[in-house]
């Protein structure tokens, strides 16, 4: 019955997902990706705009990448118990 | 690695760990060129293309040249995940007073010190994050 519950949850989220990523209508235009290319450098003395963005405009999205990584990783290890684990 | 070898020939079983041991030798010569080349990679970061992430799965790779040549389980798991997670905590801290905080617009001059540290930061938690993941894979799954 849980794993039925949790299935049905699990379905909603991804279908609402999919909902909200289909319906929303905004566009950010070309404004914010012109003044990324033009003021870049002197904003935040990079070199490279990917790094400009990744590590100061988009910082959150940098972080949460992360916190992806180190998730993924508490999440290895607690579920794979084979061997002899410490 | 392989168990069942004393089921195989005696000529297949020297033909293999001759083939081994070239292997080894030869990924064991190619630790200092994966370690220059992941750091050049994170210290060029901010300036060419490549950052944080990719030399951090670059050095990642050193980890695994080491499990292919070594084969030791040498590896304190939880010493490194603890140490992942304080790195976790600086990639916090650090943006959190430079940029969330607005310190860049004070000290600009520290902008170019502050895209060097974070990819550091980002690249040895990639490293070590990786590296416990083929380690656990190949000692404890892979079999």
């Amino acid at each position: 019955m849980r794993t039925v519950l949790v299935s049905i949850f699990v379905a909603l989220l991804f279908a609402g997902v999919v909902f909200l990523y289909t319906v929303h209508g905004e566009t950010t235009g070309v404004d914010i990706a012109s003044y990324y290319i033009y003021n870049f450098a002197a904003d935040t003395g990079a070199g490279n705009a990917v790094a400009a963005i990744y590590l100061n405009y988009r910082m959150y999205d940098t972080i949460f990448e992360a916190l992806i990584l180190l998730v993924s990783i508490i999440a290895m290890l607690h579920f794979f118990r084979a061997g002899g684990s410490k | 690695m392989n168990t069942d070898s004393n089921e195989t020939t005696e000529l297949a079983t020297l033909e293999q760990t001759a083939s081994e041991e070239l292997i080894s030798v030869m990924t064991g010569l190619l630790y200092p060129f994966i370690a220059v080349f992941g750091i050049y990679i994170i210290y060029n970061g901010h300036d060419t293309p490549g950052g944080g992430f990719q030399g951090g799965a670059i050095m990642a790779a050193l980890f695994l040249a080491r499990f292919i040549v070594a084969h030791e389980n040498d590896l304190e798991v939880h010493f490194v995940h603890n140490l992942e997670k304080f790195l976790f905590a600086l990639l916090l801290i650090v943006p959190g007073i430079f940029v969330f905080a607005g310190l860049q617009i004070q000290f600009p001059e520290l902008k170019i010190p502050y895209l060097i540290f974070m990819n550091f930061l980002i690249g040895m938690k990639v490293a070590l994050g990786l590296t416990i993941v083929v380690y656990r894979f190949g000692f404890f799954e892979g079999r």
